[in-house]
């Protein structure tokens, strides 16, 4: 990678209207997840007389069960949300095309062993998967729920990625490469994996999108354990606790928290339009 | 009345210049190009990449894609038919029961999930009302003509066929209608040596026995030596020289035609004197000034780069584009 | 068997299977190398004329050990290129090249011309410092006439022309000193004025450099302005219908294929191409190469067809006269 490489890469992000706009939305929750709990101390103590508090200057997304500020325990929930779908789409992505650009390229009894990993894996139903892992390692560190979110979502890229080194490793440009000498390790990951690039980034944002759905759920299930602050439990309080979909004047309870999803899923999908862009060579000169 | 007496040339393209208006630059593929076809005759339109050849053939049939426009010209087809103002039923009549082309690439023409018998049908009856029987057996003396097995043939699907036989089957689709005129966009690139040499045959044989006027388009100057009376060398959307077969391969006056027979390397002829052209292809979107060919030009001068020279018939039905045509050769 | 050809292929055969795979239905085999020798000397160049689909590319690519041949050898200095180890196989290696046909797909798409040139060499060790790679990749660039240099070092092939990147593929090629290259229709897919510019390069490269060239083409006018003082052999349906030396060969063919390919094609000259008949085969299209007919695969549209001998066996290449090898039952004893 070299500095031009970068410059261009973000000439190319923001040529592209939307890409920008999920670029700057994305920005702007990695700055609140970093920055935000800085600033907005967390101040778990009830305060009776603001339960269900509506939106107002002081409290601008309103007060929760216990008249915390909402928009305070968003801010905190940020950090662990994102750290959650990021450990999950990169261990997602890293797993996937390890494992399908060997098999795909290497042929032959590897490409037949790990077939029959992934094939096993993706019998595996997904959620029920992840809901059983979550209730036997309870943890509340993110990172391990990034982990256990990934493990059955990798095959199916796994499984993708295959069939694309199939054809690519018939490629001229491939066959120069293995005329020259070069290893097939190196050819797998500085001949094949460029040329995936756009499909591993775009599989990385949707792996992103849905480990936050997955995530958002087994809080608010109640499988994962209690984290007053991440953005599902506060759905799971919300609806269950409270029965704020019922209850008018408690509405902005769950309606803070879904609106930031959503927003996040937004920002992802606006930004996964420029990831073709800025892989492309053509783009870039 | 003979064909020939009825109408001497069955087009007459005048200083027609086609552009194709992009969104950052415009492109002129064609420019000032005047050329006459005559009747039942047989003409190679030679050309490399970028030399306008396939944009002016399409323009015999009004064909051009957006974003081409006709910028000036006229192409007259029979010595009435103004071709760049026909419009809809009118066009559609002309095309392919006047004038039939075969694209280049035609080998992927076929509809692959239909058989090539009822694709040809569907072509005939669509356009003519004929009772099926009689389509039928039109097809069958064609599909002879181009040494192919009617029957076989016809029950075929084109993943069938090789090559050779797919691109005659679709040189005898195009003659159903009967058209007067017979355009090809490189149809022998494609393919291998013998199958390139019956085709060839094939095209005078259908000369011979149709009076069908053959306009053959090629990068190819060597296969020109056998199908056609008269070449025209294209440059660049221009037309460089025009002459009778035999003088452009014995006797060529335009630096590029002498420049293309020296870097065609083929099997007779002396090893030693191939050349090549000096310089690359031209940059259609910076045509040098003057003449387009002026800077791989053994014999440019500095008019040649100041000046574009006219296209002038340098003796009885031969024109030439180039200052020193006196020179060449 | 002591030899003092660089490479040799002996026997070479090489099958695919086509066909879908059915319940009851095994996919059909059919040989696009069926054995086939030839052997290539040092610093010699033969051109390999066919048609396509006759098995030529598949002959270059298993010549180099890009493809793993069915049944049959191919021995460098000797020695069998499928049992080299360690150094020698790397030695090999390095000295047997590929230049693709497509100058369209023969550059990977995200990789600048530097990286594309410094790979091998890097990979090599040909050269021990970064500095030195790039003073390499810059003398490779100047000789295969891409200047000025500079230039075109940091280019992505979208930036450049199909001449160009042929060059850039000519250059990745040259640049390990191979002793044997494999050309793949390399100007056929290069605009006509061009062709001879890169064959002339080609040929000054390997008068600097002394590699052998197995040069594949269709186009019996460019093998031999390319393998002019050098051998020339045909092949048909997987066959190697004739060997010999470019201007013998194309003067005077013996094998039945190797004349009827000479008149077929063009003739520059309209005088000549009046007068010149094609020779007349008994059926024109060749056959499905899935299911060719028995014994020699010509047979069934050769006009010299021998009822009970051409039908039976599939000829042997033998040695007709002084330096020719004919595969023809018209020859031989």
């Amino acid at each position: 990678m070299e500095l031009d490489d970068i410059t261009s890469s973000l000439r190319v992000l923001v040529e592209n209207k939307r890409a920008l706009v999920g670029s700057l939305i994305l920005l702007g929750f990695i700055l609140m997840a970093l920055f935000g709990p800085m600033i907005f101390p967390l101040d778990m103590d009830p305060n009776f007389s603001l339960v269900y508090a509506p939106p107002s200057f002081e409290h601008p997304l309103g007060c929760d069960y216990i008249g915390v500020d909402i928009l305070t325990e968003i801010i905190w929930g940020a950090k662990d949300v994102l750290t959650i779908v990021a450990i999950a789409g990169i261990i997602t992505v890293v797993l996937g095309c390890i494992v399908g650009l060997v098999a795909g390229y290497f042929g032959g009894i590897v490409d037949l062993l790990l077939n029959t990993l992934v094939d096993i894996v993706l019998t595996i139903p997904g959620l029920p998967l992840v809901i059983v892992l979550a209730g036997l390692i309870q943890t509340r560190d993110p990172v391990s729920i990034g982990f256990i979110l990934s493990a059955g979502a990798w095959a199916g890229l796994a499984r993708s990625m295959r069939s694309q080194v199939l054809s690519i490793k018939e490629r001229d440009f491939i066959e120069a490469s293995r005329a020259i000498g070069i290893g097939r390790l190196s050819i797998v990951f500085y001949d094949v994996l460029p040329i995936l690039m756009p499909f591993v980034g775009i599989n990385f944002l949707f792996a992103v999108v849905q480990s936050l759905y997955a995530s958002v759920a087994l809080f608010f299930i109640g499988v994962l354990p209690f984290s007053t602050v991440h953005w599902g439990t506060m759905l799971n309080i919300a609806i269950q606790v409270s029965g704020a979909i019922f209850v008018p004047y408690a509405r902005h309870y769950v309606i803070a928290p879904v609106i930031f999803i959503i927003l996040l899923q937004v920002g992802l999908i606006l930004f996964s339009y420029g990831v073709e862009d800025i892989f492309n060579p053509r783009l870039r000169t | 009345m003979s064909l020939q007496e009825q109408c001497p040339n069955i087009y007459d393209i005048d200083n027609l210049t086609v552009e194709y208006v992009l969104r950052t630059a415009s492109v002129k593929a064609v420019t000032d190009v005047s050329l006459d076809i005559s009747n039942a005759g047989a003409i190679g339109i030679v050309g490399e990449s970028g030399s306008g050849k396939t944009t002016l053939a399409l323009s015999l049939l009004n064909l051009i894609p957006t974003p081409g426009k006709i910028i000036s010209g006229k192409v007259i087809f029979n010595g009435d038919k103004d071709v760049l103002s026909l419009k809809g039923e009118e066009l559609r009549q002309f095309r392919w029961k006047q004038v039939a082309m075969v694209f280049q690439g035609a080998l992927n023409s076929f509809n692959p999930v239909l058989r090539i018998g009822e694709q040809t049908l569907e072509t005939l009856m669509g356009h003519e009302t004929i009772d099926k029987g009689k389509a039928l057996e039109r097809a069958s003396v064609l599909l002879k003509l181009v040494r192919l097995d009617p029957e076989r043939t016809m029950k075929s699907f084109p993943h069938e066929l090789s090559g050779g036989m797919k691109q005659r089957a679709m040189i005898a689709m195009s003659l159903l209608l009967d058209p007067r005129v017979l355009i090809l966009d490189e149809p022998t690139t494609a393919l291998d040596v013998m199958s390139q040499k019956y085709i060839l045959n094939i095209l005078s044989e259908l000369r011979k026995r149709l009076g069908v006027t053959i306009i053959l388009l090629t990068h190819d100057l060597a296969i020109c030596a056998e199908v056609v009376d008269q070449i025209a060398v294209m440059y660049a959307g221009r037309i460089m020289e025009m002459a009778k077969t035999e003088d452009i391969f014995l006797r060529p006056k335009h630096p590029y035609s002498l420049g293309l027979m020296q870097a065609t390397p083929s099997v007779f002829g002396d090893v030693k004197k191939y050349r090549p052209i000096p310089g690359s292809p031209p940059d259609m979107f910076n045509i040098p000034k003057g003449c387009p060919f002026n800077p791989r030009c053994q014999y440019a001068i500095d008019v040649c780069r100041e000046t574009n020279p006219p296209l002038e018939e340098i003796s009885k039905g031969r024109l030439a584009a180039c200052y020193r045509w006196r020179d060449v050769g | 068997m002591k030899t003092n050809r660089l490479l040799d292929m002996r026997n070479l055969t090489v099958r695919f299977s086509v066909g879908s795979v059915g319940m009851f239905r095994s996919p059909k085999q059919f040989s696009a190398v069926d054995d086939c020798s030839l052997g290539v000397g040092e610093g010699e160049v033969v051109s390999l004329v066919g048609e396509s689909g006759c098995g030529k590319t598949t002959f270059g690519k298993t010549a180099i050990g890009l493809i793993k041949p069915t049944s049959g050898t191919v021995e460098y200095q000797g020695k069998d290129i499928w049992k080299l180890k360690g150094n020698e196989y790397n030695e090999f290696r390095r000295n047997a090249q590929i230049i693709h046909q497509d100058p369209y797909s023969s550059l990977h798409p995200v990789k600048k011309v530097y990286d594309v040139l410094s790979a091998g060499v890097r990979y090599h060790r040909l050269i021990p410092d970064e500095k030195k790679i790039k003073e390499r990749v810059i003398e490779i660039l100047g000789l295969v006439g891409l200047n000025p240099p500079d230039y075109f070092v940091n280019k992505y092939p979208h930036q450049l022309s199909g001449g160009q990147r042929q060059r850039v593929s000519i250059a990745r090629a040259m640049i390990l000193n191979p002793r044997f290259i494999v050309a793949d229709e390399i100007v056929t897919m290069i605009d006509v004025s061009l062709k001879i510019g890169i064959l002339n390069l080609l040929k000054e490269l390997k008068g600097g450099i002394g590699s052998s060239f197995l040069f594949i083409t269709h186009d019996f006018g460019v093998a031999r302005y390319f393998a002019e003082g050098g051998r020339t052999a045909v092949m048909y349906l997987g066959n190697i219908a004739e060997v010999g030396k470019t201007e013998e060969l194309i003067m005077d063919p013996l094998h039945p294929y190797t004349k009827a390919l000479l008149s077929a094609v063009p003739v520059p000259d309209p005088i000549l191409a009046k007068e010149r008949k094609m020779i007349e085969l008994r059926r024109i299209d060749p056959p499905n190469p899935v299911s060719p007919p028995p014994g020699c695969k010509f047979s069934d549209r050769c006009p010299f067809f021998m009822e009970g001998v051409c039908d039976r066996k599939v000829p042997e290449l033998i040695e007709a006269k002084d330096g020719r090898s004919v595969a023809c039952f018209l020859y031989g004893k």
